[in-house]
């Protein structure tokens, strides 16, 4: 009998396509679950389950059910949406996980970085604001200050305010974008903001492997773009880090001591850190890999993708964790420049041909509505590039860059 | 792996070049491209060995570890691994494989293609399973499949509606519309989706990094 691996795929992830060409090339059956069901879902029950991750103990009972009659080897979540869920089940069915208060920490900005203080990790001053106390702490706050929600990903709803009438504005306008959005959050997320001090400087982006309880880091990104605010898109990462030998040894400690911290055991990290001179804080600890389409950036040396990795640890098959490809790597993540309705994007067989360029992937479909940060959360599109050096790599993804232009209309009414 | 090219030599003095073209975008495929027809004019999946009905072609691939299926094509053979793919060991092992198949007189055996549907009957017993069984359910979802074509026993598919550019499309094909046809229509041979998706207007569900 084939080990069964059971894949938590939430319906709006952009990887569905990559972790199930992982998972074919391994030799296993697979389970993918769904928090909608599957068109087909009533055809293969077993192949295409359906389980409500915003209900962890309701999805490990339906797991429990499943594996009843198909016993699970192995648990994987693709995105934050499922990581709890998948911790839960694993406890559910007695299999190696992440302990779900972990995952919990590390879904919740405000969580990890208590857990971080605890252990004596360097953290800027932060502090939980509740919806109703916004307008009194703004006189208290020390400025220029961060307003963050606890739980959203890749810089939604992230602004940086520099006095006290900016962060009335930016958290009211925050809070209302985390109540239009807040059925799958705890109290807690869904009526109080983090409000930490900005930290200046530069920023990376670590993804790595917990292996036998150790976090090992295989990767560390450069941003090469400044986020200085007032909003942070993520837009270039740069691999190898060109910060130099030391203070990437630093940042692969530091790294290792933020996700042991937040109570990582098994499975994939992502961990955001800023630098400022000696100074090293990290941003977040995340119990998933690199989100969007930019794993497809990671390669290791023995051709396997991010994914291929990430399974096989998961189901016991990795062995020693294998080599990151030797030349760099990056990837540009297209934010939308204005509201507005996607149409198409001009310049992409230009763009591919730009040496290093290895993919352009248009990721908004024709007719979606696009909002910009700190609202938005589509990409219009990613673009891959790999050469010889970091340089090079940034080069080509700023040339690439260049050559593109979403065409985006109806930018005063686009519902 | 680059391409790989082997010279082999076969009885009565023929000699053979077979070349291995391992795939970028999926590197768990490698393409060999040899010189004189395999199967000539015609094309079969084999998905697993019990598919074999004695060729000695596919008899002798499925003896290599790994290999997960095989798809003969006139005068290609696609080989997909599962677990390592490295093709610098696979490579020469279905080289030799496809040189045996050729010195043996018929690399894919007569019941084979015997048991190869008309391509009209494929066609017909598709299009009613896609009309009975998938669409009404694809329909929830405001999603169509339409079948575009049937060479040899390869099945081409077009998703349009809700499934053109949706991102959970690479599931409901591999695990619910390829399933639920080779449920259906065991005969037929490899499945491929040949949908423009990013031109879909109205995917089901969108990614997006809620």
């Amino acid at each position: 009998m084939k080990p069964r691996l059971l894949l938590l795929v939430p319906t709006s992830t952009y990887r569905a396509e990559a972790f199930i060409r992982a998972a074919q090339r391994l030799p296993i059956d697979l389970s993918i679950a769904s928090e909608s069901p599957n068109s087909l879902s009533h055809l293969h029950p077993v192949d295409l389950p359906t389980f409500d991750f915003t209900s962890p103990a309701d999805a490990a009972a339906r797991a429990y059910a499943l594996a009843k009659t198909h016993p699970v080897h192995a648990v994987v979540a693709v995105d934050d949406q499922a990581t709890l869920a998948a911790a839960v089940i694993s406890e559910a069915l007695g299999l190696a996980h992440n302990p779900a208060h972990a995952v919990r920490a590390a879904l919740d900005k405000y969580r990890a970085r208590e857990r971080m203080r605890a252990v004596g990790i360097a953290q800027p001053d932060y502090r939980l604001v509740s919806f109703d106390g916004y307008v009194d702490a703004a006189q208290s706050l020390s400025y220029p200050a961060v307003v963050k929600p606890l739980a959203m990903a890749a810089s939604r709803g992230v602004v940086r305010v520099d006095n006290a009438s900016q962060f009335v504005d930016a958290f009211a306008r925050v809070a209302s974008l985390v109540s239009s959005n807040a059925s799958h959050l705890d109290e807690s997320a869904r009526s109080h903001l983090l409000v930490e001090a900005y930290v200046p400087g530069w920023e990376v982006a670590v993804e790595g492997l917990v292996v036998k309880g150790r976090a090992r880091v295989f990767a560390v990104f450069d941003k090469p773009d400044p986020l200085e605010g007032p909003y942070f898109p993520e837009t270039m990462y740069v691999t190898p880090s060109r910060l130099g030998d030391a203070t990437v040894d630093r940042i692969v400690r530091l790294t290792a001591e933020a996700v042991h911290a937040v109570g990582l055991t098994h499975g994939p990290f992502h961990v955001e850190m800023r630098g400022d001179g000696d100074r090293l804080l990290p941003i977040e600890v995340h119990a998933r890999s690199i989100g969007g389409l930019c794993s497809r950036v990671v390669r290791f040396a023995d051709g396997r993708s991010l994914e291929d990795v990430i399974l096989a640890d998961a189901l016991g098959l990795l062995g020693e964790l294998p080599a990151l490809d030797a030349r760099a790597a990056g990837v540009w993540m297209m934010q939308s420049p204005r509201r507005g309705r996607f149409e198409s994007m001009r310049g992409v067989a230009s763009a591919c041909e730009v040496p290093g360029i290895e993919e352009v992937i248009v990721a908004a479909r024709p007719g979606q509505v696009l909002e910009p940060l700190p609202e938005g959360f589509l990409y219009t599109g990613f673009v891959f590039a790999r050469a010889q050096t970091p340089d090079a790599v940034e080069h080509a993804l700023r040339t690439a860059f260049a050559r593109l232009s979403p065409v985006i209309v109806g930018a005063d009414n686009p519902a | 792996m680059d391409e790989l090219t082997f010279n082999f030599e076969l009885p009565e003095g023929r000699s053979v070049r077979i070349t291995a073209t391992p795939s970028m975008m999926h590197p768990e495929q490698c393409t060999f491209t040899v010189s004189e027809p395999v199967y000539p004019g015609r094309s079969a999946y084999f998905g697993d060995r019990d598919q074999s009905r004695e060729s000695v072609l596919v008899d002798r691939l499925f003896a290599i570890e790994g290999v997960a299926d095989v798809l003969v094509n006139h005068d290609t053979v696609r080989v997909t691994l599962v677990g390592d793919a490295n093709w610098e060991d696979k490579a020469p092992r279905v080289g030799a494989a496809i040189r045996d198949g050729l010195a043996a007189g018929a690399p894919i055996s007569q019941a084979v293609t015997e048991s190869l549907l008309d391509p009209q009957e494929t066609r017909r017993r598709v299009q009613q399973v896609l009309d009975t069984v998938i669409n009404p359910a694809v329909a929830s979802h405001g999603g169509v499949v339409r079948l575009l074509d049937v060479a040899n026993n390869t099945v081409f598919l077009e998703f349009g509606g809700g499934c053109q550019g949706c991102g959970m499309v690479s599931v409901t094909l591999k695990y619910g519309v390829e399933r639920t046809i080779r449920d259906e229509v065991p005969e037929v041979g490899a499945i491929m989706d040949t949908t423009d998706h990013a031109a879909g207007r109205n995917p089901y569900y969108a990614p997006s990094s809620k």
